[in-house]
């Protein structure tokens, strides 16, 4: 046996030796923990410290209100697991939830605006659970530590036979690491698809509308299709492709009839979630993403609880954009907000500025007395203050 | 040495030196911090230069930081980057605060960023406007400072105080506050910035 078939048997043997396999259909039991000595148990520490550094975080959102109403819809969806799993709220202006295997749950603010109802919302806190409960973390981690394993040997191994005969074979070494790239995400993929089903049958047994499952996924479409860069990334690469979940999730949804009136959950939601809509949606517009925000406030579902903000939140998207003429569009919109809901101060600044740039001066001085009226103690009171005086 | 050996040490001092960010030393006096003005600190810092932008710490940009916003033009944003909004000439002094609270969020350091008593102040002899900050960092430490600013032919020109709210914003914000008095136009054109570092 000549050296180079030598160094490649040795490096499959070495490979064999050292995986780890994971049982695909293994999956956690409520109150379950890891064994020390066990791969699960060191990767649950590392979680524990990534944790810890989350409860520090800036960006945890610490509303009493909306962390309770967020970990009840958990416990509901997870039963025996409530105690198990851990959900923290973090204010990032982007659409994703994630699950960690130690019980930590992050759901983003960006998820949060995308959402119309109840129903949208379970059906991605069911795919966290299912994740956590089908132990898909830890199958990654193992699936993952073994391939890239193989290919540390295997690229020794090529070196060594290109070496031997006087090849370059970094070619081969790329390809390899696009093949085990490819297969790490093809698993990753049955996991999301695992997940969205796992998911689905959470939401049903509680009878919440299996809609609510595909309706979210048509959102993340249609604001992908409206951006004017590739946000995809690496979430597709993971993930199965949006459409592909849509026609899965209708499929199954099917196939499971409620036995009540299916549960939508829009009411509670509203109450819950738009005290911190607005803040949320401005937040996101601070990153120019206009044609993404075009289609979030789109989707933002109307309530009668607050009425103009929808206007409100059109008129800050014109301003912001500031295209041109963009001036009486914006205004038109605060003054929509303004009929609707006369007692929020945000679009009484808003007109109020704008007009202050057109001759309008009298109509600019009345809605900036009127912000300072419902807003006496407004951050930029001197300065307003000021503007009136020369208006006057 | 052998001359391989002394090739690798002069390579790996050349990658050192370029890691890191180019601070100077920058003595207590008067400074002309751009064209349009000078200032006049009690202290000494160190400073960093990257386009408009100026930077002086006492202690480290983590801990204190003033920074010297120097001319930002027309559709350029503040932070030089290309996620936030952009300044425009036309915008009031509360579009303006709204700006420095929106890039300093999308910059990705700091998790939250409040604006407090917005009011119009002079910027030395100039017309210009004042306001105050309260940031929360990414790791959740808390942060207290306040920008002063100022349109001057078309340009936003401003100075930024940020610093731990424990103990190194009330060390620092006396020095902040003697700054902004002591801005100075200057009267010519100069070309030497910085003169006497």
């Amino acid at each position: 046996m000549n050296r180079a078939k030598i160094y490649l048997l040795l490096s499959f043997l070495v490979m064999a030796l050292g995986c780890q396999t994971l049982d695909e259909s293994s999956y956690i039991k409520p109150g379950d923990k890891p064994e020390l000595k066990t791969t699960e148990a060191g990767l649950w520490m590392q979680m524990d410290q990534v944790e810890q550094k989350v409860k520090k975080s800036g960006k945890l959102v610490t509303d009493k209100k909306l962390n309770s109403y967020i970990q009840n819809l958990v416990c509901e969806l997870a039963g025996d697991y409530c105690s198990d799993i851990r959900v923290y709220i973090l204010n990032v202006p982007h659409f994703n939830a994630s699950m960690y295997p130690n019980g930590m749950m992050q759901v983003w603010t960006g998820t949060l605006l995308r959402t119309q109802n109840e129903s949208q919302l379970v059906a991605i806190l069911g795919h966290e659970i299912t994740h956590y409960i089908k132990q898909h973390s830890l199958k990654r981690f193992v699936d993952v530590k073994n391939k890239t394993n193989f290919l540390s040997i295997f690229n020794v191994a090529l070196a060594g036979t290109g070496a031997v005969y006087g090849i370059d074979t970094r070619g081969l070494s790329d390809l390899a690491g696009l093949g085990v790239m490819s297969t790490i995400s093809a698993y990753s993929r049955d996991h999301e698809r695992e997940a969205d089903a796992g998911g689905l049958d959470l939401m049903m047994k509680l009878d919440y509308a299996a809609e609510g499952a595909p309706e979210i996924w048509e959102r993340v479409i249609e604001e992908q299709e409206a951006s004017d860069k590739s946000s995809s990334g690496l979430f597709l690469a993971t993930h199965p492709a949006p459409d592909e979940r849509i026609k899965n999730l209708r499929e199954r949804a099917k196939k499971n009839i409620a036995s009540k009136v299916p549960r939508i959950g829009e009411k509670e939601f509203l109450e819950n979630i738009l005290p911190h809509r607005g803040e949320w949606f401005l937040h996101e517009l601070d990153h120019k993403k206009f044609a993404e925000m075009e289609v979030v406030l789109k989707n933002l579902a109307f309530s009668n609880l607050h009425e103009g903000e929808l206007h409100f939140l059109r008129g800050e998207l014109i301003r912001k954009k500031a295209d041109e003429d963009y001036l009486p569009k914006a205004i038109s919109q605060y003054q929509k907000s303004i009929e609707l809901d006369p007692s929020d101060p945000r679009p009484r600044r808003a007109i109020g500025l704008l007009l202050m740039r057109t001759d309008q001066k009298q109509l600019a001085a009345k809605n900036l007395e009127k912000y300072l009226e419902l807003k006496p103690k407004a951050e930029d009171f001197l300065m307003i203050k000021n503007y009136l005086k020369q208006l006057h | 040495m052998r001359p391989l050996k002394k090739l690798a040490i002069t390579i790996i001092c050349l990658q050192l030196v370029g890691c890191a960010a180019k601070y100077t030393y920058l003595k207590a006096g008067r400074k002309n911090v751009t064209e349009a003005y000078s200032v006049s600190t009690a202290i000494n810092w160190s400073q960093l230069k990257i386009g408009k932008i100026t930077l002086w710490t006492a202690n480290g940009s983590t801990l204190d930081r003033i920074i010297f916003f120097n001319g930002i033009e027309e559709d350029e944003t503040i932070f030089d980057d290309k996620k936030s909004l952009k300044f425009r000439s036309s915008m009031n002094e509360v579009e303006i605060a709204e700006l420095f609270i929106g890039s300093l969020k999308s910059s990705g350091q700091w998790a939250k960023a409040k604006m407090n008593r917005l009011a119009p102040k002079a910027f030395g002899p100039f017309d210009g406007f004042y306001f105050e900050l309260d940031l929360t960092s990414e790791d959740g430490l808390s942060y207290k400072g306040a920008a002063s600013c100022s349109i001057i032919d078309k340009k936003l020109y401003s100075i930024l105080f940020l610093a731990t709210e424990l103990h190194y914003h009330p060390q620092y914000n006396e020095e902040f506050k003697n700054i902004l008095s002591s801005i100075k136009k200057n009267t010519k054109k100069k070309s030497n910035f910085w003169g006497g570092l």
